[in-house]
């Protein structure tokens, strides 16, 4: 089996010890780095062999990284392999913006599908940032995908509203 | 002269070398608050706008917070300097469950006693031990396992909610060389959880805080055999910026002081900053072995001393001599300035204010030596910062011409 990297992370005894809600978040946002350290992807034999995290967790938590557009995952014969969705083509090309307690990134990347938009949904909670969701377009479509959007926009009296 | 300028994830800067401010009572607070009201920066006064930073203790934190709230001055007058826009530290003290005044102890427990109730129980039955072995063992198999990464958590998020503005992990001290790979053990432990937390379940702020390493230590632990043990479980979890904080530094004995420099130019190496605690005048010395900032109490020794039960501390306080940079008791201060008719020996604002001892009513004495005391530390730090000469020069020269000539020979 490939070796991974990964970060420093909690005695099983003491991550245990954490609140439920901090505990859940901490499992997250270790298998999110985990997964960001190992470009070539990792399975869930990989990381539940390395980190103190049960193989039902660990599925648990990649399943909702998954779901938020953070990861993505490809199948190769009977593995599954799960690869970081989170790194931009450019640094420069990222954008963000604060509403309320809410902040939207949206960037330029590339994976093995492709090149794509991301648009990510953090919400700040008093001491933890949490993905709420994000959606990937496809650079080539994201022209059609703007248009989509005032269409709605206008249709909605949304735009007239704002101004 | 400023070395060097380090912008903190919290957007302020620290400046090399830099003075930070150990504030411990609701008094201290209302001193430093006043002080920086009525000696702002300006033509007439340099204030105290050299001191760049104050150190609060957790157990302190609710007693002198109300006085370093935003002030109104500083939004109409963007250059006034209030004590919001200097660095804040916050720390966490838990090297006070093991050694120190039973009142330190106390207010560390009562910070800690929402979150751990039975921590205060635990801690006061060891420190009734009275052998020092025993009471060592004692500590490390009672106190160490409630010291869990629960507890970091809550006091990290403790520190959060206080706007520190530099987050310090928790740590154990190093006191005992019989022990110490115990102590490395846990402060190794400790430091890592540190990281991981501020990296996940307090992720909102690992762009926003720097993380700093602090280690407690008594300089008698600093022999050759235990440094590279202390220095791997000081750089554990890659902080930001570490903390040095001695207990009870003897700096007559040389070979402890100069292990402890060396120490400090060897962690200086890790290129991060340095900032060492609660030391006086010797903390000018460290900024020579790679200190990037020190912090000092008002008007008072760093080091505990034990007293007497029959001992009691005189109610009026030391004054510290600028020129000589040692303190004089209440009592022997006039015999010094006698020969000069009671001319008090400084040019700082409230001494020029006073002019003479004699001027000073006794119930005035405490107030007036502690602002003295930060107005004549804003003058060295301002002499340090601005001399075209490399430090150890100039420092040379200033305790060759003071009573700290003994200073003299650890300076490279």
């Amino acid at each position: 089996m490939l070796e991974i990297q990964i970060p420093e992370v909690l005695q099983r005894n003491d991550y245990l010890k954490l609140p439920p809600s901090e505990r859940e978040l901490y499992v997250r946002e270790i298998l999110r780095q985990t997964v960001r350290k190992n470009e070539q992807g990792v399975t869930v034999g990989m990381l539940s062999e390395k980190l103190p995290f049960d193989p039902r967790t660990i599925e648990k938590h990649l399943s909702i990284l998954t779901c938020t557009n953070e990861i993505y995952s490809v199948k190769i014969g009977n593995t599954q392999l799960f690869l970081p969705n989170s790194i931009p083509m450019h640094h420069a090309k990222k954008q963000t913006v604060t509403i309320g307690n809410r902040e939207y990134i949206a960037y330029a990347l590339q994976n093995r599908m492709g090149e794509f938009v991301f648009i990510q949904e953090k919400k700040k909670t008093e001491f933890a940032e949490e993905v709420g969701g994000g959606i990937l377009i496809p650079l080539a479509d994201f022209k059609q995908f703007v248009g989509f959007i005032t269409t709605f926009s206008k249709d909605m009296g949304i735009l007239n509203k704002g101004s | 002269m400023i070395t060097n300028e380090k912008l903190l994830k919290c957007g302020k800067i620290l400046k090399t070398p830099s003075l930070f401010i150990n504030a411990k009572t609701k008094a201290d607070g209302k001193l430093i608050k006043e002080t920086i009201i009525r000696y702002p920066l300006n033509k007439a006064n340099n204030g105290i706008s050299q001191i760049d930073g104050i150190v609060i203790s957790s157990g302190d934190y609710s007693a002198v917070a109300p006085f370093l709230v935003p002030d109104i001055r500083a939004q109409l007058d963007p250059s006034f300097y209030s004590a919001d826009k200097r660095i804040r530290l916050i720390d966490p003290a838990t090297h006070f469950l093991f050694s120190g005044l039973e009142k330190d102890k106390d207010a560390c427990c009562s910070v800690v006693e929402k979150w751990l109730p039975q921590l205060s129980n635990v801690v006061n039955s060891v420190a009734r031990i009275d052998a020092q072995k025993e009471k060592l063992d004692s500590s490390i198999q009672r106190i160490y396992p409630l010291l869990d990464a629960v507890l970091i958590q809550r006091l990290l998020e403790f520190q959060i909610r206080a706007n520190a503005d530099i987050l310090i992990n928790p740590s154990v001290p190093f006191s005992s060389s019989r022990r110490i790979n115990d102590q490395a053990e846990k402060t190794r432990e400790m430091n890592r959880q540190g990281r991981v937390l501020l990296d996940t379940v307090l992720s909102r702020y690992k762009e926003q805080r720097d993380l700093m390493n602090l280690t407690v230590l008594n300089p008698s632990v600093l022999a050759s055999t235990y440094v590279d043990n202390i220095l791997d479980a000081t750089l554990q979890g890659n902080p930001d910026i570490i903390g040095i904080r001695l207990m009870n530094l003897d700096e007559k004995n040389s070979v402890e002081t100069m292990n402890f420099l060396k120490f400090l130019k060897t962690l200086s190496s890790s290129g991060k900053p340095i900032v060492v605690f609660n030391v006086r005048e010797f903390g000018y010395v460290t900024f020579c072995y790679g200190a990037n900032a020190i912090s000092m109490p008002i008007a008072k020794s760093p080091y505990m001393t034990k007293k007497k039960a029959s001992e009691k501390a005189p109610h009026e306080g030391s004054y510290y001599h600028s020129i000589e940079m040692i303190d004089y008791s209440y009592r022997s201060f006039p015999d010094n300035i006698r020969a000069k008719n009671y001319k008090l020996p400084c040019h700082c604002e409230i001494c020029d204010e006073f002019g003479s001892f004699t001027k000073i009513e006794k119930k005035q004495w405490n107030y007036f030596r502690k602002v003295h005391f930060l107005l004549v530390k804003n003058m060295e730090m301002q002499e340090l910062r601005k001399t075209d000469v490399p430090l150890n020069i100039a420092l040379k020269d200033k305790f060759g011409r003071s009573q700290k000539t003994g200073y003299v020979a650890f300076l490279p």
